[in-house]
């Protein structure tokens, strides 16, 4: 028998339903966009505090960013970054795409519990990481500098790329492997001409969000920098604790118009909706 | 060991743990409606809510808390919205305190949770949603008795990363939290750089790291449990 009360119910009930979802989604959307629009507008104020909505709008805390004589360290700070990011991605892509193949083609425990602890730096505390390396470098004998730096990041990248490669390595149908090496091609050709291209996207996606990873990382940074290797963070932690510079609103602008950027070279290149299968 | 006999390392470790715990909370309970619009959404739709997902991961947490600071602070867009309404006189203090740290790490650890959500739901046969209404099933009740338990995988993925990410964010509880509000990774921080006492960090260190897995695997056990009882 069919319920008469029901359906007057259940209409009243998706009315609610849909209205409250989609409250808490817009609140959601408004939360996530609200640093973006913040951080853009606050970096053209034309006036010396961080002021929101600014006074009037102006270039000129991106000129003072781009003017050597009062803004060096940034721009040294900036550079490490960079060099850092660019040095501990391209070590990492190489360490984590053969420990990807390794683990790929191995079935047994080993394989398994080395493909856990790859990605344990993930969910590990990256600042007891980051004490634990600190301590281990000084044992040694080592001050800070860049490379050791370099050395701390790799452990940041390299489970990104283990885990984007593993899932690109694990569309390769091991049949091409095998008519590869029917045809007479050596391993490493296989590789260079099977294998690699059939990967690539997935290291090329690892390196990527690994690099961001190592260029906003704090906590690993924090032990192993010092006054000299400063990196960019840090930098900006230093300028937000002391004066709330408005320097750091410009170089919070151009990360974002960066990000901007890539999103939108990404979505050409790739289609963003089109991964999301 | 001192961190046995200290009182105030047990208090700080069960804080950082319960602010991992709110962290979740929150973020799920904003992720899962997003989730669910862009399933339900057009192509334009699911485009734009892409992008705005999408976004604050390319964009770091360095510059998201640093915007925050500028959202939350004296001379704000909220202070200066609230005096201008007239339901205040002078600027509240929206920094350095508990809540406003947790809606910046869910802000900025939302991006992770939805993805991980989606991976999990796009999979869904929509045919299962259409059976559960045409059986009389009201939306609520498929929200909670299809929907939910199916996202579960994606759910417990997602939930480590985010806890794991919010106890660790030195950055944002160092300046959102900031003051009063000391969380482990601060709390070690300074043993090591400020009063040089690298054993005794190194100890937190260890009690941090344990606590953290232990916390993670006991909710794996749980989401385990709980997904035992969806039959596919």
């Amino acid at each position: 028998m069919t319920d008469l009360v029901a359906v007057p119910r259940l209409q009243r009930e998706g009315l609610t339903y849909r209205i409250l979802l989609r409250a808490i989604a817009g609140f959601a959307i408004l939360l996530l966009l609200a640093p973006i629009v913040v951080v853009l507008l606050v970096s053209l104020t034309s006036g010396l505090a961080l002021k929101f909505p600014p006074p009037g709008f102006s270039l000129r805390w991106y000129a003072a960013l781009f003017d050597s004589a009062q803004s060096r360290p940034i721009q040294r700070a900036a550079l490490h970054s960079f060099e850092i990011a660019v040095s501990a991605t391209v070590v990492a892509a190489v360490l984590g795409t053969m420990a990807a193949l390794a683990i790929g083609r191995s079935r047994s425990a080993w394989a398994r519990a080395l493909d856990i602890l790859f990605v344990m730096p993930l969910v590990v505390p990256s600042l007891a990481y980051g004490l634990a390396a600190l301590m281990y470098f000084t044992l040694l004998g080592f001050g800070g500098s860049l490379p050791l730096i370099v050395i701390g990041h790799v452990i940041i990248v390299v489970p990104f790329i283990i885990r984007t490669t593993s899932a690109g390595l694990s569309q390769l149908d091991a049949n091409l492997l095998d008519s590869s090496a029917s045809l007479g091609a050596g391993a490493f050709f296989t590789f260079r001409r099977v294998t690699l291209p059939i990967i690539a996207p997935g290291i090329a996606a690892g390196a990527f969000i690994g690099f961001m990873a190592s260029f906003d990382n704090v906590p690993v940074s924090l032990f192993l920098s010092d006054a000299r290797t400063e990196v960019l963070p840090m930098r900006m932690w230093g300028m937000l604790q002391t004066n709330l510079d408005v320097r750091t609103a410009a170089v919070s602008g151009l990360i974002t118009i960066t990000a901007l950027t890539l999103l939108m070279v990404m979505d050409r290149l790739f289609g963003l909706d089109r991964q999301l299968r | 060991m001192r961190f046995a006999s200290d009182g105030f390392g047990w208090k700080i470790t069960a804080y950082t743990i319960l602010l991992g715990v709110k962290t979740v909370i929150v973020t799920s309970f904003l992720s899962y409606p997003v989730a669910l619009l862009y399933l339900g959404g057009g192509r334009l739709l699911r485009r734009f809510l892409l992008a705005v997902i999408i976004l604050p991961l390319l964009i770091g947490t360095v510059v998201q808390t640093f915007a925050w600071v500028v959202i939350l602070g004296d001379q704000g867009p909220i202070n200066n919205l609230a005096s201008w309404l007239g339901l205040i006189s002078s600027p509240i203090r929206l920094l350095n305190n508990e809540a406003s740290l947790v809606v910046q790490l869910a802000q900025s650890e939302m991006a992770i949770m939805v993805l991980a959500l989606l991976t999990v739901l796009l999979r869904v046969d929509p045919f299962l949603l259409e059976a559960s209404t045409s059986l009389g099933a009201g939306p609520w009740r498929t929200l909670f008795r299809i929907i939910m338990p199916l996202s579960m995988p994606g759910f417990a993925a997602g939930a480590i990363i985010v806890f794991a990410g919010a106890v660790s964010a030195y950055f944002s509880q160092a300046i959102i939290g900031g003051g009063r509000l000391v969380y482990l990774p601060q709390y070690m921080n300074n043993q090591v750089s400020v009063l040089f006492n690298w054993p005794f960090g190194a100890a937190l260190a260890v009690v941090f790291t344990l606590a953290v897995l232990a916390t993670i695997t006991m909710f794996a056990l749980v989401t385990r449990r709980s997904a035992a009882y969806v039959h596919d």
